[in-house]
């Protein structure tokens, strides 16, 4: 049974690391990391993840705006995209039950066991669907 | 020039005090010839009786001899100035004491006259316009008060805003590494399997270090982000009684005695219910931490009057306006006095070497505020803190 791909997409190196680390390690999974948001879409066409966690505000690119690429793109359009980011609190995302404005959040410096959960619970949701 | 007219047709009430008779009575003529506008005089030969007749009736303007049987000097004056702060002084000296007299103005007269060398129409004019001067002074500190009220309050708004800003910028930036150390440490823990105490001890501090510092991000956090609240009409009493409910843990760790009057006919208020929770378990935290272990923590509720004088007041006759007061209160050591004006200063704490970092009051401020309430913190008279917490019907 093939890996798990996930795709991580932020700024920051040394978060992309440690998380590619837990979650290769510790849950199996094939994790690749982009620092650089521009890199997205043609990355992932290739690597076509199962799963995107993308922040939202970076240097060159806001997250929002790479989703819309991806979403313009055949091959990763209905590709789950979680926005990981720091510009909203936890209550916040709570009180949508982790969603805003239609799209899934997780709050950076929240357990990792949220973003574990979070992708157990997006890969169901699309397994459902394909059934 | 129509005010100056109006003012000098006042009617004046005149207190001379004079240990001297004929000078009394000198005064009392002079006076009366004088003008038409002054309505009563009356008079004193001693301090003990001016200052009752000052308690009992209305006057104007004193007219103060200051070498009385039973005082002498400036300290007549300064005695009659701190006892009755509003009346008009016009010190009457003897006639050669001139340099007395210019030394009484800077000691709160409003004007003096020296015995046989005043004319009635100059004692006349010194009377109204000591009157007037001292009416000026009294709005001149009226205003110079509310002004240092609203120069405070602009000041700690814009502390508040600052801080608000900041808050938001530095949330960003400190939630990225926090992350990296946070799930870093739970990758640790899973790789490292390990026997070693040590190891554990120090990954788990690590781990509450990081906690530690997301939860000041949150707190300064809630003042950029409390524009928006959820409001409802919600019940004050039951909201008291969940917080006891959730810091239960703490009352009885500490055996703190808690004391309820909560008020049967309280209306509700419209206010976002989870917010103000968390301004309650704020305040009821702050009190059993100042108590102590075995202290007491007694919480009321009652409504207020917003016209009425100070006091409880009965349900049905509350009317839009009223006023919803919850007090909480502690038998701690209170808080110095000269630290009162700082409690709401962001990162101010005296719990330093407990964990506190000085957001919980400035914020609840900011939360109770954002409902149009207010949020009150004095020293009780027989000891303690005590928090009020009021809201509008």
């Amino acid at each position: 049974m093939p890996k798990t791909r996930i795709l991580i997409v932020d700024d920051e190196a040394d978060f992309t690391q440690t998380v590619k680390f837990y979650l290769e390690e510790t849950r199996g999974y094939a994790v690749e990391t982009i620092n650089h948001a521009s890199h997205t879409v043609s990355f992932a066409r290739k690597f076509r993840p199962d799963i995107i966690f993308m922040d939202v505000i970076m240097p060159e690119m806001e997250g929002p705006d790479v989703v819309r690429l991806l979403r313009a793109c055949e091959e990763v359009r209905e590709t789950p995209v979680v926005f990981l980011t720091a510009t909203v609190t936890e209550e916040e995302i709570a009180a949508g039950r982790g969603i805003i404005a239609g799209h899934r959040f997780l709050a950076k410096a929240g357990r990792i066991q949220e973003l574990v959960n979070c992708i157990d619970e997006t890969l169901f949701a699309v397994s459902q669907k394909l059934c | 020039m129509t005010k100056m007219k109006s003012f000098f047709m006042e009617p004046l009430n005149i207190l001379l005090v004079d240990d001297n008779i004929v000078d009394r009575k000198l005064l009392e003529f002079v006076l009366k010839k004088a003008s038409s506008n002054v309505s009563l005089i009356h008079t004193a030969k001693d301090l003990k009786s001016a200052l009752a007749i000052l308690g009992d009736d209305h006057i104007d303007v004193v007219l103060l001899d200051l070498n009385l049987p039973d005082s002498k000097g400036l300290d007549t004056l300064q005695k009659v100035r701190q006892l009755h702060p509003s009346v008009a002084i016009v010190v009457n000296t003897g006639a050669y004491e001139d340099a007395l007299g210019l030394l009484t103005l800077s000691h709160g007269a409003q004007d003096f006259i020296v015995k046989g060398k005043y004319k009635s129409y100059g004692l006349i004019k010194s009377i109204h316009y000591a009157k007037e001067r001292k009416r000026i002074e009294s709005e001149l500190l009226t205003a110079y008060k509310n002004l240092q009220e609203t120069q405070s309050q602009l000041i700690q708004a814009e502390k508040m805003h600052v801080v608000g800003r900041l808050a938001s910028g530095v949330a960003h930036e400190v939630k990225n590494p926090l992350s990296t150390i946070l799930f870093g440490v739970a990758y640790l823990n899973e790789k490292i399997r390990t026997n070693d105490e040590k190891i554990s001890m120090t990954l788990k501090s690590m781990e509450d270090s990081a906690k530690r510092a997301n939860d000041i991000i949150k707190d300064l956090l809630d003042f950029s982000c409390l524009s928006s609240l959820n409001r409802h009409s919600e019940d004050l009493n039951s909201l008291i009684e969940t917080v006891l409910c959730l810091t239960r843990h703490q009352i009885n760790k500490n055996c703190v005695r808690v004391t309820k009057e909560l008020a049967d006919d309280l209306p509700r208020v419209n206010i976002d219910a989870n917010r103000i929770e968390q301004v309650i378990i704020n305040l009821v935290l702050n009190a059993i931490q100042a108590t102590g272990e075995r202290g007491e923590l007694a919480i009321r509720t009652y409504t207020k009057s917003s016209a009425g004088p100070s006091g409880h007041s009965k349900g049905p006759s509350l009317a839009e306006g009223d006023l919803v007061v919850t007090d909480i209160e502690d038998n701690g050591c209170g808080i110095p006095e000269d630290r009162l004006n700082q409690i709401f200063d962001p990162f101010f704490t005296t719990k330093r070497d407990c964990g506190g970092v000085g957001l919980g009051l400035s914020v609840s401020k900011n939360i109770v505020e954002l409902h149009g309430g207010s949020l009150q913190i004095s020293n009780r008279d027989n000891g303690g803190v005590r928090a009020r917490l009021i809201f509008k019907i």
